[in-house]
C-alpha cells in the first residue's frame, strides 16, 4: 500500500484532519494517532499495536494500493464531464445592456436586442437539441436578460413546452439585477417554469447603493430587496442565489443584510459572498489580506446558517467528485448571444474574438473548430496541477486564464464563482472550512 | 481515528455521466452541487 497522493493535514484545535480531496473522505485523531498515521503513510509496516490504524486508513483510503494511478483517475473524471451528453447546458443573452451602472461590472453595455429571426433560429436548435439530452439547464443572463422581458418568457416557454413533450428534464435559471420584477412577471416567469434566481444585494442600503445604481447613478436597494421578497413570497417553490459581491467598502457589513430579510422566506435564500476582482481601488483581494477575506466569510456562513439561510458551510461544503473546473469546458455547453454568435465563457466583452460559433437562420449551430477546440480539447491541466494536490477539487482552474499567454505555468484557481471549499483553498485558509467537523 | 466523512465511490463520481443514468440521478447531482457556480452557473458578473 502506498499514501493517497491527495491527502491533506489540516490541525485543528487539539487534533489533526485528514482530508483526502480526491475521495473526500475526512477522518480525525488525536496527536497519538497523527504520529503513527504518519508513519504508516510514510510506508511504515503496521504492527499489531497499530494494525487497526492501518486499516482505518486504508478503508478511509488515506492509503491505496500501489498499483492504483490517482492522476488517471482524475483525468477520467475530467474526459467525463467534458464529454458528459446527458446534460445540455445552454446560457442564453438576450442583450448586452443593462439598466444599472454597476461601480465593479466587468461588461461593456451596449444597446443590443435578440431579433425575431434569432429567437425563430433559437427555438429550431433546442428543439433539435433538447430531445438529444436527459437535462437541459437554461440560463438567462445578459446585461439584464428583463430588459428583453417578452423574449425571455417566450423562449422560456418553448423550451418548458420541448421538454415536456420529449420527457426530459428543463431547469431554468436567471441571472438578473431583479430591478424590472412586478408581481405580475413574477408570476409569468414561474408559470414558464423558472424556479431559480440569482439577484445581487451587496450589503445593507448605504453600501449596497454605494455599488449597484442605476445609470442616473440612484440607489436600487430599495426596489431590489422588495423586489426578492416578493419573489420569495410568490411561491414557495422559488429558491433564490442571494449574491453579495464585497471588498473592504462592504465586507463588514453583510450581518446587517443578513438580518434584514424576513426570517419566513430565509430558507428560500441562498447566500454566496463572491470578492469584487478589478480594478485596484475596488479589488478585495488587493485590500483585504487572504486569511481575513477566509476568517469573515467563514464567520458571515455562520451567521447565515444561524438566521435560517440556505448556505453550504462546514461539512456540506465538501462534495467530491468535481468533473470539471467550469461549464465552459464542457462539450455540450453553449452561450448564445442576442446576435447569433455562440461562446463558451460568460466573462468576456463578447466580441469577434471571443466567439467559437455561429447560429445560423435555419437553426444550426457552426462551430469553429479551433476556437471550439481550444476549450474542450487540449491539455486536460497546466503542467504544475500533476503535483497539485487540490486538484480533485479544482479540477485545472479556469481555462480561459490557462489560454492566455505566459499563464500556462501558474495556478488558474479563481476565487471567485467558485464553491465556499474552493475560495478558502485560493485564500491560502483551508482551515476555516473544517472547524466544525 | 475518527471516521467523519467516508470516501465516495468513483461509480457514484461519474454516475451522472453514464449513458445508463436517470433524469432523477443527474438532478440530484445538481442540486446537491448548486452551491458552486462555476459547476452549476448562476452567472459571472466579475
Amino acid at each position: 500500500m502506498k499514501s493517497s497522493r491527495y491527502n491533506v493535514w489540516i490541525e485543528e484545535g487539539c487534533g489533526s484532519i485528514l482530508f483526502n480531496t480526491l475521495y473526500g473522505s475526512i477522518s480525525a485523531m488525536e496527536d497519538g494517532d497523527r504520529s503513527q498515521a504518519t508513519a504508516l503513510l510514510e510506508g511504515g509496516a503496521p504492527t499489531g499495536k497499530n494494525r487497526k490504524l492501518w486499516e482505518q486508513l486504508v478503508a478511509q483510503k488515506h492509503l491505496v494500493a500501489d498499483e492504483t494511478d490517482e492522476l488517471a483517475i482524475v483525468r477520467n473524471r475530467k474526459l467525463a464531464g467534458i464529454r458528459d451528453s446527458n446534460t445540455l447546458n445552454v446560457i442564453l443573452m438576450p442583450t448586452l445592456n443593462c439598466n444599472f451602472q454597476c461601480s465593479y461590472c466587468y461588461e461593456v453595455h451596449r444597446p443590443s436586442r435578440m431579433a425575431k429571426k434569432v429567437v425563430g433560429a433559437l427555438k429550431l436548435w433546442l428543439e433539435r437539441e433538447i430531445p438529444q439530452h436527459k437535462v437541459t439547464m437554461l440560463h438567462w443572463f445578459g446585461g439584464e436578460p428583463l430588459l428583453e422581458y417578452e423574449t425571455v418568457l417566450a423562449i422560456s416557454r418553448h423550451v418548458k413546452g420541448v421538454a415536456g413533450r420529449c420527457g426530459t428534464l428543463a431547469i431554468l435559471h436567471m441571472t438578473t439585477n431583479g430591478y424590472l420584477l412586478d408581481v405580475e412577471r413574477a408570476k409569468e416567469l414561474i408559470g414558464a417554469g423558472l424556479r431559480d434566481f440569482q439577484i445581487t444585494l451587496d450589503g445593507p442600503q448605504s453600501k449596497h447603493d454605494a455599488l449597484r445604481v442605476l445609470r442616473s447613478g440612484n440607489g436600487t436597494f430599495e426596489r431590489v430587496f422588495t423586489n426578492v421578497c416578493m419573489l420569495a413570497n410568490t411561491s414557495r417553490e422559488v429558491r433564490i442565489t442571494l449574491r453579495v459581491n464585497f471588498n473592504h467598502t462592504n465586507l463588514d457589513s453583510i450581518p446587517e443584510l443578513l438580518e434584514a430579510f424576513p426570517p419566513a422566506i430565509r430558507s428560500q435564500l441562498r447566500v454566496i459572498f463572491e470578492p469584487i476582482f478589478g480594478k485596484v481601488t475596488m479589488s478585495a483581494v488587493c485590500n483585504i489580506s487572504g486569511s481575513a477575506i477566509s476568517q469573515q466569510l467563514a464567520k458571515h456562513s455562520e451567521l447565515a446558517k444561524s438566521l435560517g439561510y440556505d448556505v453550504v458551510f462546514g461539512l456540506s461544503a465538501i462534495h467530491p467528485g468535481k468533473l470539471v473546473y467550469c461549464y465552459a469546458e464542457r462539450e455540450h455547453q453553449y452561450i448564445v448571444g442576442h446576435d447569433g454568435n455562440v461562446y463558451k465563457c460568460s466573462v468576456c466583452d463578447f466580441r469577434a474574438t471571443d466567439r467559437v460559433g455561429r447560429l445560423d437562420a435555419t437553426g444550426i449551430i457552426h462551430k469553429d473548430n479551433a476556437a471550439w477546440s481550444s476549450w474542450v480539447g487540449g491539455e486536460l491541466f497546466s503542467s504544475q496541477c500533476g503535483s497539485c494536490k487540490y486538484l480533485p477539487l479544482c479540477m485545472g482552474g479556469c481555462r480561459q486564464t490557462r489560454k492566455q499567454a505566459n499563464r500556462s505555468k501558474e495556478c488558474s484557481l479563481v476565487a471567485t464563482n467558485a464553491s465556499y471549499l474552493l475560495k478558502q483553498i485560493a485564500f491560502g485558509e483551508l482551515r476555516e472550512a473544517f472547524k466544525q467537523v | 481515528m475518527k471516521f467523519v466523512l467516508r470516501p465516495i465511490s468513483e461509480k457514484k463520481v461519474l454516475e451522472p455521466t453514464r449513458k445508463k443514468t436517470t433524469v432523477e440521478k443527474i438532478h440530484a447531482g445538481i442540486v446537491a452541487r448548486a452551491e458552486c457556480c462555476v459547476d452549476h452557473l448562476c452567472g459571472c458578473k466579475q
